[in-house]
């Protein structure tokens, strides 16, 4: 009897351990990204360097960025997207703050965050600035802590 | 029931949920005041409706799964005819009366104590009940693709994201495994939606059904003299009178009450302010106060440890069935939920026009600040509080536990209150 109890035990515990396996199997690979797109560079011409003026931040709606040129002239191209939990902020031109209609985050004219839930800037995007056209790379959005003035890009 | 008169097998079955006779008290209104029967019925009408609307709600263009098709199949459902219409509103009004009856059906079970023994079976499974009941909310108010769908399931998909280690591959997985909302999502919620969470609803409610009966029906007060009576007609007359008087005020609200529905999906733009059902909006509020991993992480699991945990405390004067317990008990819950509201409207305002401790120390980790300090000014408080209630009472056991579980909910109660209420344009606070 005792036998064929561990017996019984061990194929119990064989069947459930095979299958929480299985389990693990499936969400993981459910998990996995199905995107198959390669990540090819894609430039977009946001305009010539001369139309953005000092001070001044520009909405590029439907590219889900923002292209801020500061006091220097050095320009940056924000993500739209709330780094707290990914709403669409909304730029302010009185205040120069971008604020989140989610939860209420402010970042500064920057990206850098001024006001709580986000725990972190703003993403930017690469940019490269070629014949005096502003060419944005959407293809990644670059995650950063702070600002700083290395992420800038002069005409 | 006389001699062997032909009986109808759904009306056998359905009296076979009770026993023969049922103690007197049991059936007074104010006892349960109907809450968990009303909850069946309510699971009732909702499969009812959702079945009508599983033929009406096609996800598609020409054949194939989108956004855009459940949008415009939703918005057809909503206006080509009164009858489908009516059916997506008692769907809605259902599942919202659900949700408010469950969780008064929670509170009424714990204030009576029915909660030890076999009832403590019975409370793990009423929690996996509401969590059974919550999915299928969020899920069911993702399928008509407008813009709070859209920007729920954004929101919901980033915030899984914060979880340690396997957040991207947890977010990914709630996409349907993609990375931007499709109708791989799409179809991944309406699979959730329509068939797994019923699913598991009529397994748990059976279980839990099966776990009354098995506790000897609902929980009494034992000093009374008890005295039996046949539960048909006695209580079954009440059932049904119940019944059909929330019936009927559900068909009413559906007449006279559209369900909501928002703009079209636009990935581009979050409304402003961006607000989620009433429902989750104290948990909204919260998120606008504490860093991520505490609102996902630490806050919930303590929550969750705490009340899964309440019936294995081991109280010792436990008067079961008896309200608050004992007279004493009840002038302690209404004490600790006003010192509840209170503390929680204090912060809410404090931490909006006072103190922001992401401002006071600039360079020290949002974890840090917008999470342990933010923490600390609820808890420090509370554990105060129940200390103070400890030196002063000299209670037991139970009076803490009802006082930390008053605090709990009269906080989540007024997060969403203010959410609801309080909150405009940029979700700024109003006051
Ligand atoms: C689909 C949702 C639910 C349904 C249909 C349901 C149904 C019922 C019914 C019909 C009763 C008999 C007493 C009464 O009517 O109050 C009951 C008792 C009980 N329910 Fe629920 N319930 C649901 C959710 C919950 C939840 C969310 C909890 C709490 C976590 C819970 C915990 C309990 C407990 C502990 C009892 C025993 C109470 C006693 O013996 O007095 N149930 N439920
Ligand atoms: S998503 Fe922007 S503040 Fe939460």
């Amino acid at each position: 009897m005792k036998e064929e109890n561990t017996r019984r035990r061990f194929i119990k515990r064989l069947i459930i351990g095979l299958l929480s396996l299985e389990v693990i199997y499936i969400i993981f690979s459910l998990g996995k990204s199905r995107d198959t797109s390669n990540e090819d560079t894609n430039l977009f011409d946001a305009g010539s360097t001369n139309e953005f003026e000092n001070n001044k931040t520009y909405p590029f709606h439907s590219k889900k960025f923002y292209l801020s040129r500061f006091s220097d002239g050095g320009l940056l191209a924000i993500s739209t997207k709330c780094t707290h939990l990914g709403c669409t902020t909304n730029y302010n031109n009185v205040t120069q703050t971008f604020n989140c209609p989610c939860h209420s985050s402010k970042f500064t004219q920057n990206g850098e965050v001024m006001a709580p839930p986000a725990t972190r800037a703003l993403d930017y995007y690469k940019m490269e600035i070629k014949n005096n056209r502003v060419l944005v790379d959407l293809s990644t959005p670059i995650k950063r802590d702070s600002h700083s003035k290395s992420q800038l890009t002069y005409a | 029931m006389k001699q062997k008169t032909k009986k109808n097998p759904l009306t056998s079955f359905l009296l076979h949920l009770h026993p023969k006779t049922i103690d007197s008290r049991a059936t007074q209104f104010n006892r349960t005041f109907g809450l968990g029967g009303m909850a069946a019925l309510l699971c009732v009408l909702l499969f009812i409706s959702g079945l009508a609307l599983r033929f009406l709600y096609i996800p598609s263009i020409e054949g194939i799964p989108s956004i855009e098709g459940a949008y415009n199949s939703t918005q057809l459902i909503r206006n080509e005819n009164v009858l489908s219409s009516f059916i997506r509103n008692i769907h809605y009004w259902s599942a919202n009366a659900l949700i408010v009856i469950s969780i008064l059906h929670l509170i009424r079970v714990f204030y009576t104590v029915s909660i030890v023994k076999k009832r403590g079976e019975n409370w793990i499974y009423g929690i996996i009940l509401l969590f059974i009941i919550l999915a299928s909310s969020f899920t069911g108010y993702l399928l008509p693709m407008d813009q709070l769908a859209y920007w729920a399931i954004t929101i919901t998909s980033n915030l899984l994201g914060y979880f340690p280690l396997i957040g991207p591959e947890i977010s990914r997985f709630m996409l349907g495994g993609t990375d931007a909302i499709d109708s791989n999502t799409l179809l991944q919620f309406y699979t959730w939606h329509t068939g797994m969470l019923p699913l598991l609803l009529i397994g748990f409610i059976s279980i839990h059904f099966w776990l009354i009966r098995k506790s000897k029906g609902i929980a009494l007060p034992i000093n009374e003299n008890n005295h039996k009576i046949p539960t048909n007609p006695e209580l079954v007359y009440k059932e049904l009178v119940t019944a059909l008087a929330l019936t009927l005020s559900l068909v009413l609200l559906a007449m006279l009450v559209d369900a909501p529905l928002l703009s079209e999906a636009n990935p581009l733009e979050s409304p402003n302010p961006a607000k989620a059902p009433w429902y989750f909006m104290g948990y909204q509020e919260l998120l606008i106060h504490l860093h991520p991993v505490f609102a996902l992480i630490i806050l919930p699991t303590i929550v969750l440890l705490f009340i899964l945990g309440l019936p294995y405390l081991r109280y010792k004067p436990i008067n079961t069935g008896q309200w608050f317990n004992s007279v004493k008990n009840r002038k302690i819950t209404i004490i600790s939920a006003i010192f509840s509201i209170t503390l929680t409207f204090s912060l809410v305002l404090i931490n909006t026009y006072i103190i922001s401790w992401t401002e006071l120390l600039p360079n020290t980790r949002t974890i840090i600040t917008s999470g342990l300090l933010s923490f600390l000014m609820f808890v420090t408080p509370v554990f105060s509080f129940l200390y103070y209630l400890k030196k002063q009472l000299e209670t037991p056991r139970i009076e803490l536990v009802m006082s930390l579980f008053t605090i709990i909910i009269s906080s989540y109660f007024t997060l969403t209150l203010i959410g609801c209420l309080l909150r405009g344009e940029g979700m700024t606070l109003l006051i």
